[in-house]
């Protein structure tokens, strides 16, 4: 058994000197704005943005916005994102490395609504305030749990999808012969998802104000494979329809390419959300009528300038709808 | 011969040691540098310590379970999904009954259910663990987003703050020594290494081969499924994506810390050291926050060099 002496030599020696580590420093997490203006320099102005899925442009968009501001205001910025958009646990690692970091002030987007609200508590045990941007924490479980966020900047849904919706109306309405009434497809994303209900509803507003009617309604789960089946059913069930309301883009694809194979592309009107750059190619060729840029760059200057106007003692109005665009094929 | 390995194993841990510790030197430079203040470097706050504690937890309590398995001549791909499953199922169970300890039991029930169904296929059909717990993964990722109806869930229990903090480590911290323990000081410890090491030898020596198989995936079953209420402990949620990859983090943490993946050889204490590098590593990547892709490229590069350095130091 001396083996496993040795071995426990190791890890022992190796905890005493964590341990040794930790107990010389006692952090309080929030003390670099006073501290370092108690030692004579001006207040360091920290602001985290923690964001999710460092892959996605979207979100490289909001980051590039965010360091902008940042440098335009004389703050310093420390940006982590995590690679994927569902490991909430890294995320609230993130968030706990910035307490400790001694940021002022936190901007995040959380990749889980819901699993943030336990850690992000502690940013506010530690008087650190949190601006939410893009994603809404679960406004439920944040009562429950008593946590209160500083505002929310984040895109108006409901709006933009009504606006692209409504978009779409008109251009059927043009061509649709006279006293008929407009049918359409529409492709939802993941039911119960905030996004997702709130485009869903947006979509039926836009249609009912125009007279129109929802011939077929189906989720495909912001997929493009999923959107394919589900719009080739939907179109065998209601051939006369004249379009299709996508909440993404990425299901705007999979509808085109169900299109494609029975020879609809250009007769009929689909329209999509997030104007990714593919979406912006089927425009261009025709495919596509339409979509919505969400400004996510807009999102991260903004949510700087709100992080710097609460540390500097403003108060902030408890949301901030970013404008949402209407994106033609006169654009791309 | 003995002496020969107890020297082998021992200058591994020391490796290991020195390996963790220049680590945790490295990044506190770092952060002492890029504060640039002369003083303590935030990296070693006792809040941060805590945390970095607190974030090997998961991995570390996957790598101990793992270790029998890998020891027995097997591999269990399965647990990092295992974790989303036993999650779900405890917080799915916590909220349709009301109470905690029917959802953590139903919990540790899922992984414990989940390490017999791979072990007892493996060792009944003779099929390779590699392709049942292939298997298995799929199925618990494609179980636990049923269960939880496609989406993260609020659960209506909560752990307490401090608890939030300390728990998973001295959750982690138990399995660890229960995991010696068992490993090195048992009948069935010795029975597992005797497995993995010559499985023919051991059943003409009387040693039931089938028997001790199912039990170190149970082993690594139940240790998923403490990882999931970790899980639950830190975030309180039901997370059907919970604990994505981290199979790939736990294995990596116990070959890091010696165990041979040919099976017969290897020790909680490497695993432990193992889980520690990992975890600093990736709990100091983010800490700097050096940008995703090149987190990967460097721990790869440690995972490797780790190895070699050990290898380099046996060959001496």
């Amino acid at each position: 058994m001396r083996y496993v002496r040795g071995a426990w030599l190791g890890a022992a020696i190796l905890g005493l000197a964590l341990a040794a580590a930790g107990c010389q420093g006692d952090s309080q997490p929030g003390e670099g704005e006073g501290g370092a203006g108690a030692a004579g320099g001006p207040p360091r102005r920290r602001i985290a943005l923690i964001y999710k899925a460092t892959t996605n442009p979207f979100f490289q968009a909001m980051e590039k916005g965010a360091r902008e501001k940042a440098k335009e205001v004389g703050c310093a910025l420390e940006v982590v994102g995590i690679e994927s958009e569902s490991d909430a646990d890294k995320q609230a690692d993130a968030v706990r490395i910035m307490l400790n970091r001694g940021v002022g002030a936190i901007v995040i987007t959380p990749a889980s609504s819901v699993g943030i609200v336990a850690t992000l508590l502690r940013a506010q045990e530690a008087k650190v305030p949190i601006i939410n941007i893009d994603n809404r924490i679960d406004p439920a479980e944040a009562r429950k749990q008593g946590l209160r966020v500083a505002t929310f900047i984040g895109p108006d849904n409901f709006q933009g999808a009504k606006k692209v919706a409504a978009y779409a109306c008109e251009l059927i309405q043009k061509n649709l012969a006279e006293g008929k009434k407009g049918r359409v497809l529409v492709l939802r994303g993941i039911d119960g998802v905030a996004n997702a209900e709130a485009r869903k509803a947006g979509f039926e507003a836009a249609v009912k104000e125009a007279g129109f009617e929802v011939a077929d309604s189906q989720s495909a789960e912001w997929d493009t494979a999923k959107a394919q089946t589900a719009t080739g059913a939907m179109l065998s069930a209601n051939p006369d329809v004249q379009g299709i309301l996508c909440a993404n883009d990425k299901m705007a694809l999979g509808a085109i390419a169900a299109c494609k194979g029975r020879d609809l592309v250009g007769k009929i009107v689909i329209v999509g959300y997030d104007n990714i750059d593919l979406a912006r190619e089927a425009m261009k060729r025709g495919e596509m009528q339409a979509t919505i840029e969400q400004n996510p760059a807009m999102m991260g200057a903004l949510g700087v300038e709100a992080a710097m106007k609460v540390l500097g003692g403003g108060t902030l109005e408890p949301e901030t709808p970013v404008p949402v665009q209407l994106i033609t094929p006169d654009d791309v | 011969m003995p002496d020969l390995r107890s020297r082998i194993t021992a200058s591994r841990a020391l490796v290991l040691a020195v390996v963790a510790v220049a680590l945790v030197a490295f990044f506190a430079v770092c952060s002492a540098v890029e504060e640039g203040t002369g003083e303590w470097p935030r990296f070693l706050y006792r809040e941060n310590v805590i945390d970095i504690a607190g974030s090997c937890a998961i991995n570390l309590i996957l790598a101990v379970g793992l270790t029998f398995v890998i020891i027995g001549g097997g591999i269990d791909l399965s647990v990092g999904r295992l974790i989303a499953l036993a999650n779900v199922m405890l917080v799915v169970l916590t909220n349709a009954t009301g109470s905690l300890a029917v959802g953590v039991a139903g919990g540790l029930a899922a992984g414990v259910a989940a390490g017999l169904f791979n072990g007892a296929l493996c060792v009944r059909f003779r099929i390779p663990s590699f392709i049942v717990t292939l298997g298995s993964m799929m199925i618990a990722r494609g179980l636990a987003l049923v269960a939880a109806g496609g989406l993260t869930i609020a659960c209506q229990a909560r752990a307490p703050v401090v608890l939030q903090r300390f728990l998973p480590i001295a959750v982690s911290v138990a399995a660890m020594l229960v995991g010696h323990v068992l490993l090195a000081r048992t009948v069935f410890g010795r029975h597992v290494f005797a497995v993995g090491g010559n499985a023919e030898t051991a059943r003409l020596c009387g040693i039931r081969v089938g028997r001790v198989r199912v039990l170190t995936f149970v082993l690594s079953g139940l240790c998923a499924g403490l990882a999931g209420l970790v899980f639950w402990v830190r975030g309180g949620t039901g997370d059907p994506l919970a604990g994505d990859g981290l199979e790939l983090y736990a294995i990596a943490a116990v070959i890091v810390g010696g165990t041979s993946l040919a099976g017969g050889r290897g020790s909680i204490v490497g695993t432990f050291l193992g889980a520690l590098i990992m975890g600093v590593l990736a709990y100091g990547l983010l800490f700097m926050r050096v940008p995703t892709p090149w987190q990967w490229v460097i721990i790869g590069s440690v995972v490797i060099v780790t190895v070699l350095l050990d290898r380099l130091k046996r060959t001496e």
